[in-house]
């Protein structure tokens, strides 16, 4: 068992997984940004070897699907130091 | 960091496959949460607990399908209820009964949603060797600053 990391960010582009929606390579869903206007940001690779990602509490996680517009990550990452919240009702805390 | 991570799983892993108990081994290998990660597939709900975003998992055995994806809803539900299926002929633990009470609200492995991992399995192929992987692979990852 290995921690924290969604499946999009292993397989999201792996030929035949559910993975990215594309569109003639180019990906057809984004997450606003709310530090850059609402501005919609697609998935990128990202080459970095340290990535802590983004909080992930119960809250976190209803925050980022926001009821199935799965668009809440980046204002939640923006948000990280909520996850003192989320540790007071008893949620996941890790690292 | 994530090399240093899959550096360390690659090393068990290869340590397992080259052991005296690789022909009867699974190992499944998957991740405890998303981490706050983009994931575009909102999970289904099966109780109070979720599901949550999807995770990565994979199944390395001799008998694995080979390059086989499996489309199936799972859940690390689905892990317990293939060693219940395997080892304890079907029973099921359930947290009201099993002595060790926990926050499952209901026997989750019998979800109507949750699929079976024995999909990704072939026990009549001829059993695969074991795929012994470099610790330290080339890699376009940047160490971090400083």
């Amino acid at each position: 068992m290995q921690e924290n990391r969604s499946f999009g960010t292993y397989f999201g582009v792996y030929p035949g997984a559910d993975g990215i929606p594309m569109k003639n390579g180019v990906a057809t869903v984004c997450v606003p940004d709310p530090r850059a206007d609402g501005q919609c940001v697609k998935p990128y690779l990202d080459h970095q070897d340290l990535n802590r990602g983004g909080p992930h509490g119960q809250i976190n996680a209803e925050e980022d699907m926001a009821a199935g517009k799965l668009n809440g990550f980046i204002g939640q990452a923006e948000q990280g130091s909520r996850t003192a919240r989320v540790g007071q009702r008893g949620a996941e805390l890790c690292h | 960091m994530v090399s240093v991570g899959q550096s360390y799983v690659t090393d068990l892993i290869n340590a397992i496959m080259q052991g005296p108990d690789w022909r009867s081994t699974a190992i499944f290998l998957s991740w405890d949460g998303w981490g706050g990660f983009y994931d575009h597939v909102m999970p289904p709900i099966v109780d109070q607990n979720g599901y949550g975003l999807r995770v990565p998992g994979m199944v390395i055995s001799p008998y694995a399908r080979k390059g086989y994806i499996d489309h199936q809803v799972l859940s690390h539900d689905a892990y317990v209820k293939f060693i219940e299926d395997d080892f304890l002929k079907s029973q099921r633990l359930d947290p009201k009964t099993d002595g060790r009470p926990d926050p499952r609200p209901t026997v989750r492995e019998n979800a109507p949603q949750l699929g079976n991992l024995l999909s990704d399995f072939d026990f009549s192929q001829a059993p695969r060797a074991p795929l012994v992987l470099s610790q330290t692979p080339k890699t376009t990852l940047v160490p971090p600053a400083g």
